[in-house]
């Protein structure tokens, strides 16, 4: 091609490609053709803004969904987007509407949803690069407050998929950038690997604060699945139907039998007829208990459950920090536990409980006028026995004879006790407790129900013990004078498989929840283990570690690390801004480097691939005619990217340099000269 | 041959029809046209070295012509005078004064035929007038016309009878270039055709035009990158042993006024690599000799050419 028609070339008057190309192009967004712009940088948004969807209102959802599908449209179509007083109109109210639903902008409930609706309102007059990628840096920041609900490990093996695919599309937003995504995505992923140690030394070594610099609000207390301070006949029954993880233990060795793994809770001493209620009393525990026995050592994950019970096997040999333990030994939080809560406690399975005056009345205490003919039975015991003991044993004695153990009991009347012993005589834990520690009172032995959880499964991948919602149990507890408190489960007298192999032994197996039954299949029980593992390590390991961890960590590292904390810290961070200005007179060096001849220089390299190495001291044009000469059919591309790189590299136009990374964006010849046509032909020529 | 490149582009108007004439009557040369041509807009002089007879005398005449230059010829010979091409005073009977005679120095175009020829003191007469574009004669300066275009031959040095000119009077030439045989299509056409007159050329342009042009191949755009080439290739020709001596600063100021001429020439208002290379084995050939004092000519400058690599 003659010189003169590769500079006529430059200030080529392309016909604008049909609109069937752009569309194709758009779809498809492949080194074929592309006069419009991809539209992969609309994709980031979306996948940011898409786990809001679960806490934003459904109709603040539908128009985020409508705005991006909108603009796709556009972007697709080539069509322009809407005029100025349009978007303004859209971003005020954007405002007004979540400041009238919301009310305010500060915190989660306020500030994500604006956040959210803003980023799909500046999606609408993103026509520019520079707009682009600022709606991709909103990406990032939307994609972080999904922090704020959900902090799992699924969910931020997600968001660091976003994150790699914002990269990605901001990559894909320069001027140099190829039109085809997947070098970016590349480059993204090398650039997240190359930041990962980075963040993993920040991660550890970062100064943990003690507590968070502010408190999130946290609006969804409600609804959270767990035991209450109160119990009705039904109420356990519908709370084991839930698989969801209660707590996790890590025993110092190995995990006591399951039978014993008696988890204390909540202590239900007043009742009155059908509901028990916690005890009345709930200061600290004033009665003297003793451990008996070897003492127990273990770490505790409690998941969040918006109450201050911690669970405890028997009696707590040390109080951990921040808790206390109340009347009736329940140890409870001094707040609740609105956040996973790890703790370490050491406790006496065996231990000696004694008891006030005050709890003993409470303990015996009856309403008046309630089941009369378990109050009879009691009576005629009571009559028959001055034992307690023998009275427990005729207690226990009643529930072995034909009464079942069932998920399903019929409904009971307004004696319950009564409907429940006589006539229906099908229950749950809570009514074999309920009914017991009813007969122990009007026997006059003074007793209690105790709720918690019992047993739970070891996951052999990590070793925890797992007990979860569906481990939930009530059981009794009665007053010895010689003993003090004593443990009694009237479960086991029914079913006995139920303390010693788990809930789903010991239901028939038409009744066994779902929840429950899938576990049969092994494998689905090693995927759920396996899974749960690496959930719990996620918890332990990332979520849960926090100031005391670290300086765990680093004094294990070496002792004088924490002695010298400030001195480090002042080292680090030096070494850092050391860091940081080498960074930048080394980019400022880099910069330096046209940014036509940068551009040009993969013009060259992609030719080099083909065999057609520009020579050093070969300028653009001459080297352009001698790829002609070899390649007649990149004449077209060749000439005008030659002749736009001279002048925007030598007469210094910037329009030029635009047109010359377009250009060079579209440019992807062909290896063989035999396909006949190139890629690098522009459309509709 | 990398100035090729840049040898096809089509000339800025008018001086495309210029090119054209003159191709009419200097057959089969448009590159040492279009070279002439950009020497006159750098406001340069030119050295054609070459044999007798290769049509040195008709490019100067159709030069002149084309571009409505009054034109002289100054033949120089062993005993040619400063005075024979500067002019002299003859006092003047009638006015009882002495008036002077402008020599052949005052004119456009002034083609110095065989200026090896003369004795160093006549070349240098008019090297000095060349370079100050004035002529000072007995405590009176003249400015000499413009444009002011000095077209040189020379004989090749093998030639017995002649006087080098020394270097630094070599410097004062924009380009040194060799109009050479011409080719076998050429000659024929030559010898088969008729009588070509340069004297028979049509004025194209003015001389208020071509100064005009003059003027605006200063504005041509000579980007920082270009700069940092020029730089590089005066630079690689100063390193020690490649040549006797490098390029000087003033070779550095022609190289980048002729790389502007050239490249206005072709109807771009900023340079480009291509231009300086299409000039360079010109501007600096007559410049550069090796290290036993030889010219170094074409050869030498393009093997400076394929060693600096472009920034």
């Amino acid at each position: 091609m003659r010189l003169d028609k590769v500079l006529r070339h430059a200030s080529g008057d392309r016909r604008p490609p049909g609109r069937r190309q752009r569309l194709w192009a758009g779809l498809f967004g492949a080194a074929r053709c592309h006069p419009i712009p991809p539209v992969f940088w609309l994709l980031p948004p979306l996948l940011a803004g898409l786990p809001h969807a679960a806490h934003l209102p459904i109709w603040l959802t539908g128009v985020c969904a409508l705005l991006w599908l909108w603009r796709l449209l556009l972007a697709l179509t080539g069509r322009p987007l809407p005029g100025l007083w349009v978007r303004i109109v859209l971003a005020l109210a954007a405002v007004a509407v979540v400041l009238a639903q919301f009310g305010l902008f500060i915190g989660r409930t306020g500030g994500v949803p604006l956040l959210v609706l803003l980023l799909f309102v500046k999606l609408m007059e993103a026509d520019t690069w520079r707009h682009q990628r600022f709606a991709l840096m909103l990406s990032y920041f939307v994609a972080l407050s999904v922090f704020l609900h959900d902090q799992s490990l699924p969910m931020s093996l997600y968001l660091f998929a976003v994150a790699w695919l914002t990269t990605a599309a901001l990559a894909q937003l320069q001027p140099l950038a190829d039109a085809d995504i997947r070098p970016h995505l590349l480059t993204a992923g090398r650039l997240l690997l190359a930041g990962t140690p980075l963040a993993l030394a920040l991660f550890l070594f970062f100064p943990r604060l003690p507590a968070p610099l502010w408190l999130l609000p946290s609006g969804e207390q409600a609804g959270r699945t767990g035991l209450t301070d109160t119990m009705q006949p039904g109420d356990i029954s519908r709370l084991i139907l839930s698989d969801a993880i209660a707590f996790r233990a890590r025993f110092d060795g190995a995990p006591p039998e399951p039978a014993n793994l008696y988890w204390r809770g909540p202590v239900l001493a007043r009742f009155d007829g059908r509901t028990w209620r916690a005890m009345a009393q709930q200061g600290e525990m004033r009665v003297q208990a003793s451990g008996l026995g070897a003492a127990l050592r273990y770490v505790l994950t409690l998941e969040p459950h918006e109450r201050p019970w911690i669970f405890t096997l028997g009696l707590p040999a040390t109080l951990p920090p921040d808790t206390r333990l109340i009347a009736g030994m329940q140890l409870v939080s001094r707040r609740p536990l609105t956040q996973r809560r790890r703790i370490e406690l050491t406790s006496h399975p065996r231990y000696r409980l004694g008891a006030s005056d005050q709890e003993l009345a409470e303990a015996l205490d009856l309403p008046p006028g309630y089941n009369p003919a378990a109050r009879a039975l009691a009576q005629d015991w009571r009559r028959a026995e001055g034992d307690p003991r023998r009275l427990l044993e005729r207690g226990l004695a009643l529930f072995r004879r034909d009464f079942t153990y069932t998920l399903t009991p019929p409904p009971l009347g307004l004696n319950s006790v009564d409907d429940f012993l006589f006539s229906t005589r099908r229950g749950f834990c809570e009514h074999y407790a309920s009914a017991f520690v009813f007969l122990m009172r009007a026997a006059g032995v003074p007793a209690r129900v105790v709720t918690g959880y019992l047993g739970g499964e070891v996951n052999p991948v990590d070793g925890h013990l797992v007990v979860r919602q569906s481990d939930a149990h009530a059981w009794a507890e009665v007053w010895l004078p010689d003993a003090g408190w004593v443990q009694i489960d009237p479960t086991a007298s029914v079913a006995p498989a139920r303390v010693e192999r788990g809930l789903a032994a010991a239901l028939p197996s038409a009744e066994v929840p779902p929840v429950l039954a899938g576990l049969h299949r092994p494998w689905l029980r090693e995927l759920r283990q396996a899974w749960e593992a690496l959930n719990n390590g996620w918890n332990q390991w990332v979520l849960g570690y926090n100031l005391e961890r670290q300086l765990r960590l680093l004094s294990g590292l070496s002792p004088h690390l924490v002695a010298y904390a400030w001195q480090l810290s002042i080292a680090i961070l030096l070494a850092g801004l050391a860091v940081m200005a080498w960074l930048a007179w080394a980019g400022g060096r880099a910069r330096v480097r046209d940014p036509a001849a940068r551009i040009y220089a993969r013009f060259t390299a992609r030719l080099a691939r083909l065999g057609l190495e520009r020579m050093a001291s070969e300028g653009p044009l001459v080297f352009a005619e001698r790829v002609t000469q070899t390649r007649p059919d990149l004449a077209p591309a060749v000439g005008e990217i030659s002749a736009l790189y001279a002048r925007a590299r030598y007469a210094e136009d910037p329009t030029a340099l635009d047109a010359l990374a377009q250009a060079v964006r579209r440019f992807h010849p062909r290896r063989s000269i035999a396909s006949g046509t190139s890629d690098a032909r522009p459309v509709g020529r | 041959m990398t100035a090729a490149a840049t040898a096809g582009e089509p000339l800025r108007p008018p001086f495309d029809r210029v090119l054209a004439q003159i191709e009419g009557v200097v057959l089969g040369k448009p590159r040492q046209i279009r070279l002439a041509l950009t020497c006159l807009l750098a406001r340069g002089h030119l050295l054609i070295e070459d044999l007798p007879g290769v049509g040195k005398t008709t490019l100067a005449h159709a030069l002149a012509h084309s571009l409505g230059l009054e034109f002289t010829r100054i033949q120089f010979t062993s005993d040619l005078l400063p005075g024979d091409i500067l002019g002299f005073s003859v006092f003047e009977q009638a006015s009882g004064a002495f008036r002077f005679h402008p020599g052949p120095i005052f004119a456009q175009v002034v083609l110095a035929d065989e200026i090896n020829r003369a004795t160093p003191k006549a070349q240098s007469a008019l090297l000095e007038a060349m370079d100050e574009g004035q002529v000072s004669l007995e405590g009176v300066t003249r400015r000499l016309p413009e444009p002011f275009f000095v077209l040189a031959t020379q004989n090749p040095f093998t030639q017995a009878g002649v006087y080098p000119l020394p270097e630094s009077q070599l410097d004062r030439f924009l380009m040194r270039l060799s109009l050479g045989y011409p080719d076998p299509a050429a000659e024929r056409a030559l010898l088969a055709g008729e009588n070509r007159r340069p004297q028979a050329l049509a004025p194209v342009l003015t001389p208020a035009e071509l100064i005009e042009a003059q003027a605006s191949v200063d504005l041509v755009r000579l980007a920082p990158a270009l700069l940092d080439y020029l730089q590089a290739l005066i630079e690689h020709t100063r390193a020690p042993g490649r040549f006797l001596h490098g390029l000087s600063p003033r070779a550095g100021l022609a190289l980048a006024r002729s790389a502007r001429a050239w490249a206005w020439l072709h109807d771009r208002d900023y340079v480009v690599p291509e231009d300086v290379q299409a000039v360079f084995p010109f501007v600096a050939g007559h410049r550069l000799q090796d290290a036993e004092g030889m010219s170094g000519g074409d050869a030498a400058a393009q093997a400076v050419l394929a060693a600096v690599a472009i920034p």
